[in-house]
């Protein structure tokens, strides 16, 4: 798995594979030290999960601004999904603990502008959990894919 | 061509808008919008609001659009196009008619159109202005802010305006200025009586409160002068008086894009943000917000005018009214003036 | 116009505290372009203290003016607010960007300022169909905070639960994804980016903005559709748990979008999840400063 770099490379929009079919871009933005480790054992593990998803690692969830949720959005993704250790288990201590204050009132302000909540998820998936991350992904992807006509967003142009 | 002169009835400038409307101009007018009065399309003749002195904004963006697409470009990955961003500017309906605007909106477009065809034509604001036909309404009665005598227009100048109409009970005189004008009303001529121009009251003999030559002389000798600083203390900065003014037009030009597409465009921007001025350096020339005041005033009253011989501003009193600190150019201005 | 017992007082605690050295300036109102209108007044100068006045009409908060490196200048500074006002001293003081040793704050008791658009208009009644909407759910018509209090001699503003405040908040709450987006993207559609907001508001102190760093550009440039929603996104989220709700922003505003839905929206929001009222105490640590181990967690797979 390689983690994209969101500004370089443009290649977020939709694609469409094939007449009918909806192939959404997820942005999964995520910590070092537990999900990205967590991603890592499923893929060593030999899991499968849907490859809609595009990960990008930061050192801490405390270091994943609001704005990157906006970025991805702006640039055409359906899904964003933030993810990062576990409460308590914060590599540098209580990055995760101030993320979960900031993103609970920011996530609330996206719903209140009109974007469906659905296309913003949160998770805690930590190093060894290679099956959560998994389970979350795929999840995630179905819902998104179930929810084609729910794409527009005040970021992106009409 | 000369000027012409007509009357209307009430109920014929009625017909008259409606009549344009229907054969597809698109008529700006002032409406009632968010507890305030805004320029916008109407559809109807009732929606414009005569009554009102002045909307909060000027019609500026109808000239300078807010953000002005000046090119686009896409990459195929072989090829690049390239879309001149003027196409869909002389594409657009070329019918437009700002009608029921004073005097003072007016007199931006000709002050404007200077600095925009100084050294450099600019096509996008040539060809917006081209296109835009003015239909003025004279005012009856300033408020404390107008001061579009001192700024050598008055309420009832018909500089800057294709069509000025006069109230005069329930009956409108109109003065005809030039061809676009009369190009407008040709087709409904019958609305119109043609009349001679001494049927048309003479105009007031509107007060001056201070001679805005004397501000200029003042800011000619005292670009130092203690009082920018101690006066536009109390200024935030925000640059409201800019974005409402009908005369101010800096902008800024921005690209946006990737690899793949984008654009470059022109938004509004304005000398009382900090970062205006701002060198890559870090060294900034104006400092303070009693400098950027001061360049707006400089700008305004004395270096425009030696270059255009116009001032750039008509007195239109937005920038008052819209302050959010309550900081009134009439009564700079006048200040400057006494001080002279 | 005559000075009200009020002006008085006023101008009798700042010919004191600039007699006395104690401080160098004071931020005040007085009489502005008509007679419905207040303007902020710098004093450095004792005989200056006469033209300190105070009124219903005195809409401005006068904190805006301590994140000004001009007015940093002078030191120690005193300053007339308003109880909404004195909430913004407090969470500046909080944020350490003033110290409470170099500000003494003139507190002045008031109920209600009218809406300056009426005002304009003639309006001098101050009552709850002519007062901004955070009057009406203003719980600090004497600031929590002060060294000096001016008592009101207006009449208290009267309440009779008609005028509902901010009523527009729950209608959107109750509307679907797709509305509230039409909702915003007309309102945003109206922007012009002139950042008066931005300006206007006493705790948007940061040397550069956002919107200014361009490596990356995070926020677009336009004044369209996208580049709006980001910026008022964003602005608003800066102030998440901050805002004191004086509302300078809508004011300030030269096109009329309703700013203060979401300030207020955000303020229930931190309250509801946090407990927490920004300004009220300059001890308290920022709402997200802090954190607790059993904050709101229902969101997280």
């Amino acid at each position: 798995m390689e983690d994209k770099d969101l500004k370089k490379e443009n290649h977020v929009d939709v694609k469409v594979a094939e007449a009918g079919s909806y192939d959404p871009r997820i942005i999964a933005f995520v910590c070092n030290w537990c999900t990205y480790s967590g991603a890592d054992l499923a893929g060593t593990s030999r899991m499968k999960y849907s490859d809609n998803v595009r990960v990008i690692k930061l050192p801490c969830t405390g270091r994943i601004d609001p704005l990157f949720i906006v970025e991805a959005f702006k640039k055409g993704a359906k899904g964003v999904l933030v993810s990062g250790c576990h409460p308590g288990d914060c590599h540098y201590t209580s990055g995760n603990y101030h993320s979960r204050r900031k993103y609970a009132t920011f996530r609330d302000l996206l719903g209140y502008f009109g974007v469906d909540l659905d296309r913003v998820e949160f998770s805690w998936v930590s190093a060894s959990e290679g099956n959560k991350w998994v389970s979350v992904i795929n999840e995630f992807t179905d819902k998104i894919k179930s929810m084609p006509g729910k794409s527009t967003d005040i970021f992106t142009k009409k | 061509m000369e000027e012409k002169y007509f009357e209307i009835s009430g109920e014929n400038l009625k017909s008259f808008i409606e009549r344009i409307i229907a054969d597809d101009f698109e008529v700006i007018a002032p409406i009632d919008k968010d507890g305030d009065t805004f320029y916008g399309k109407i559809n109807r003749f009732e929606e414009a609001n005569l009554d009102i002195l002045l909307p909060k904004m000027s019609y500026k963006e109808y000239l300078l659009p807010k953000t002005e697409t000046l090119f686009e470009y896409s990459f195929s990955g072989v090829n690049t196009d390239i879309k001149d961003g003027l196409e869909s500017v002389a594409g657009a309906n070329q019918k437009r008619v700002i009608f029921g605007g004073r005097p003072c909106d007016a007199g931006a477009g000709p002050i404007m159109e200077k600095v925009f065809n100084w050294d450099f034509k600019d096509e996008f604001f040539n060809e917006r202005f081209k296109n835009l036909t003015i239909v003025s309404i004279a005012c009856e009665k300033p408020d404390n802010y107008c001061f579009c005598t001192e700024m050598q227009l008055s309420p009832e100048s018909s500089y800057g305006s294709d069509v000025l109409l006069k109230k005069a009970g329930d009956k409108y005189f109109a003065i005809v200025t030039g061809e676009k004008g009369l190009n407008l009303i040709k087709p409904y001529i019958n609305l119109f009586k043609e009349i001679t121009k001494d049927k048309v009251p003479a105009e007031n003999d509107w007060k001056k409160l201070f001679e805005i030559e004397k501000t200029k002389s003042f800011l000619d000798k005292n670009f130092e002068h203690n009082y920018f600083q101690q006066r536009f203390l109390s200024c935030i900065g925000c640059g409201v008086c800019t974005y409402t003014c009908p005369t101010c037009h800096c902008f800024d030009i921005q690209d946006e894009g990737n690899l793949k597409e984008g654009r470059r465009i022109r938004n509004w921007d304005s000398c009382q943000f900090g970062i205006f001025t701002l060198h890559t350096s870090g060294h900034n020339p104006r400092v303070t917000q009693g400098d950027r005041y001061r360049q707006r005033l400089m700008h305004k009253f004395k270096i425009y005018s030696e270059k255009f011989d116009k001032y750039l501003c008509v007195g239109c009193g937005r920038c008052s009214r819209n302050c959010p600190e309550d900081i009134d150019i009439k009564e700079v201005a006048k200040d400057l003036a006494d001080m002279a | 116009m005559a000075n009200t017992k009020t002006d008085e007082k006023l101008q009798k605690i700042a010919k004191d505290l600039l007699e006395s050295g104690e401080v160098s300036l004071i931020i005040g109102y007085t009489k502005g372009s008509n007679s419905q209108r207040m303007r902020p007044l710098f004093v450095t100068r004792t005989e200056d203290a006469d033209k300190l006045s105070f009124s219903p009409n005195a809409v401005q908060d006068l904190a805006v003016f301590l994140k000004k490196a001009e007015v940093k200048k002078f030191g120690k500074i005193g300053i007339v607010v308003k109880g909404c006002d004195e909430k913004a001293v407090n969470a500046l003081i909080q944020e350490y960007q003033i110290s409470r040793d170099n500000i003494k704050i003139i507190g002045v008791e008031c109920n209600g300022v009218i809406r300056q658009n009426i005002a304009d208009k003639g309006e001098t009644n101050v009552s709850e169909s002519t007062v901004y909407d955070k009057c009406l759910i203003c719980e600090e018509h004497i600031p929590v905070l002060y060294d000096f209090l001016v008592e009101s001699e207006e009449p208290k503003l009267v309440l009779s639960g008609k005028v509902k405040p901010y009523s527009e908040i729950a209608r959107l709450e109750s509307m679907s994804s797709e509305e509230k987006n039409a909702f915003w993207a007309n309102e945003f559609d109206k922007c012009i980016k002139c950042y008066a907001c931005r300006q206007a508001c006493p705790l948007c102190y940061c040397s550069r903005c956002i919107v200014e760093k361009n490596t990356p550009q995070w926020i677009d440039t336009n004044s369209e559709e996208t580049g709006n929603a980001q910026w008022n996104l964003i602005r608003a989220y800066h102030l998440s748990g901050r805002c004191i709700g004086c509302g300078e922003c809508e004011r300030a505003c030269p096109v009329n979008i309703p700013l203060m839905l979401i300030n207020e929206k955000m303020a229930i929001d931190v309250y509801n999840m946090f407990g927490y009222k920004s300004g009220l105490d300059i001890n308290a640590k920022p709402v997200f400063g802090v954190f607790s181990e059993n904050d709101f967690n229902d969101f997280i797979k």
